[in-house]
């Protein structure tokens, strides 16, 4: 699903983020990343939705190499990636059922099949249906992250990446979301999920890929 | 759809406050191309009741005036004439004088000549009244002709001046509009910049992003225009209320601004919000 070949990032300034990273993660994996805080994970996901381009090495994402991928196509590539951030970054004024809908907009999905794809991933994500016309700002922090995984994977993608996603959670939230992830991952969905809590890693027992001052130091398997 | 329902959420003030200044730029150019559209239907108006005057030589008798006449009728282009003897022009000049100039009834009728005032079939250009001076001057018996041309020449380059100034003056205004509303999205689009990183980390095209803000533009820059038309037309109605009563034989068909000039003045206020928005979007994309 997604291929690292020497993957090399610096930031302007001389910020080296990534050296020489090498991965390969099959379709259907759960894959968490890890290490310290600047330790490149941020930028490793982000090099996977091309918001970051590699300086060197080549990135394959199912199976299309990425590394020189015309800027017009960039939209259609993150189309096929859902992604969940440590901030939700839900849209303040839009409701939680509008956030959701937002990647089937995108999309071009038909809007008479919109309103039931919408409802099976809030549901399954378990927000009452109550909430569906609340803005996010009336939501805890727990439901925040659920409309936002909700949104991740409402358009089906193959693959979802989650950087820090419980960063903001507090341990009975974080065990829920991890949770999730790990239901959504049995549905076949390919997973990455960057975080520097070690204990959530060696909970869920998944393989990790250890970050540390921009190198793979560690691909551990369970 | 989107576009309206964005359209809610944008703050108000900076918004209206472009909208208001849109409204005022448009306001100054329609007020401008109501001068001039008022201006040249005044003029289209004194063209149509041009008269030419022949004069004729003096000591013609009867049965010549009557070939001169003859002659005038036939000239193409003429719809019908009327001829003053001698005394009846010393008459209306008396008349006309009257008040101005007093002791002017003991004046030879002799020193009136016979004049014909002629009337057009149609109104004709400047060049047409020249054309037909000539040829009327050139039969026999004429001596003298006149058609006000050179007041008419006058009046004539004043307007093609002022049409050549509403341009210049609605470039400058479509220009300022222009740059209002890119001002004005440019706010909108700096409020929502989280939305659209939002948009783009989720697969949304620059298409998808920026097709709201060029509608919003758009209606923005229809309803800037539409604000300059009420405002245009209360001022035109306070105006209009207001002329001295020795003007209105002037203007005796003053009017609010043509269907042409409304719906260009639209179309120019949506092309501006078009622009503006476009020109938003350039500048954020950049």
């Amino acid at each position: 699903m997604v291929r690292f070949f020497g993957v090399s990032k610096t930031y302007p300034g001389g910020v080296r983020a990534l050296e020489g990273i090498s991965f390969s993660i099959n379709k259907g994996e759960f894959v968490f990343v890890t290490g310290p805080s600047g330790a490149g994970k941020t930028t490793l996901l982000k090099l996977i939705i091309l918001a970051e381009r590699p300086d060197r090495g080549e990135i394959l994402l199912d199976g299309v190499n990425i590394t020189r991928l015309p800027r017009s196509r960039i939209p259609y590539l993150r189309r096929k990636v859902g992604f969940v951030f440590q901030d939700f970054k839900l849209v303040r004024d839009r409701t939680v059922f509008e956030n959701v809908a937002l990647p089937l907009e995108i999309a071009g999905f038909p809007l008479k099949r919109m309103r039931r794809r919408i409802e099976q991933a809030l549901r399954l994500v378990g927000i009452n249906p109550g909430l569906f016309g609340q803005f996010p700002q009336r939501l805890s922090g727990g439901e925040q992250q659920r409309v936002a995984i909700a949104r991740a994977l409402v358009s089906n993608p193959p693959l979802i990446i989650a950087d820090e996603p419980t960063g903001n959670l507090d341990p009975d939230l974080t065990l829920e979301v991890m949770d999730l992830f790990e239901k959504i991952n049995l549905a076949g969905t390919t997973l990455i999920v960057a975080t520097h809590d070690t204990s959530i890693v060696s909970r869920y027992r998944k393989r990790t890929l250890v970050l540390q001052k921009g190198r793979l130091v560690a691909d551990e398997s369970p | 759809m989107r576009a309206l329902r964005d359209l809610r959420k944008v703050r108000k003030g900076p918004y209206l406050f472009g909208l208001a200044t849109i409204g005022m730029a448009f306001s100054l150019f329609s007020l401008f191309l109501l001068s001039v559209e008022n201006l040249q239907r005044m003029l289209s108006l004194w063209q149509r009741g041009v008269e030419i005057v022949c004069y004729l030589e003096p000591g013609l008798d009867g049965s010549q005036i009557e070939e001169v006449l003859e002659a005038i009728r036939g000239t193409e282009g003429i719809a019908e004439l009327h001829y003053l003897p001698p005394e009846k022009v010393k008459e209306q000049f008396l008349r006309e004088m009257e008040g101005l100039l007093d002791g002017l009834e003991p004046l030879q009728e002799e020193l009136f000549p016979p004049t014909v005032e002629v009337k057009l079939q149609s109104p004709l250009s400047l060049e047409g009244l020249r054309s037909l001076a000539q040829r009327l001057k050139a039969i026999q018996g004429v001596r003298d002709v006149q058609y006000g041309g050179s007041w008419l020449k006058r009046a004539l380059d004043l307007m093609e001046f002022l049409k050549a100034s509403t341009w210049a003056v609605g470039a400058v205004l479509f220009c300022v509009t222009l740059l209002i509303s890119a001002n004005t999205l440019k706010l909108v689009f700096y409020e929502r910049k989280e939305e659209i990183e939002i948009l783009r980390l989720m697969g949304a095209t620059e298409g998808f992003i920026r097709t709201p803000f060029v509608i919003e533009g758009a209606i923005q820059g229809l309803l800037g225009a539409l604000l300059a038309l009420l405002l245009a037309g209360v001022l035109f109605g306070l105006i209009e209320g207001k002329m001295p009563p020795w003007l209105v034989p002037y203007l005796p068909e003053v009017r609010f601004l043509s269907v042409r000039s409304t719906l260009m003045l639209l179309g120019l206020g949506i092309l501006s919000g078009i622009l503006g928005g476009l020109l938003s979007c350039l500048e954020q994309g950049q």
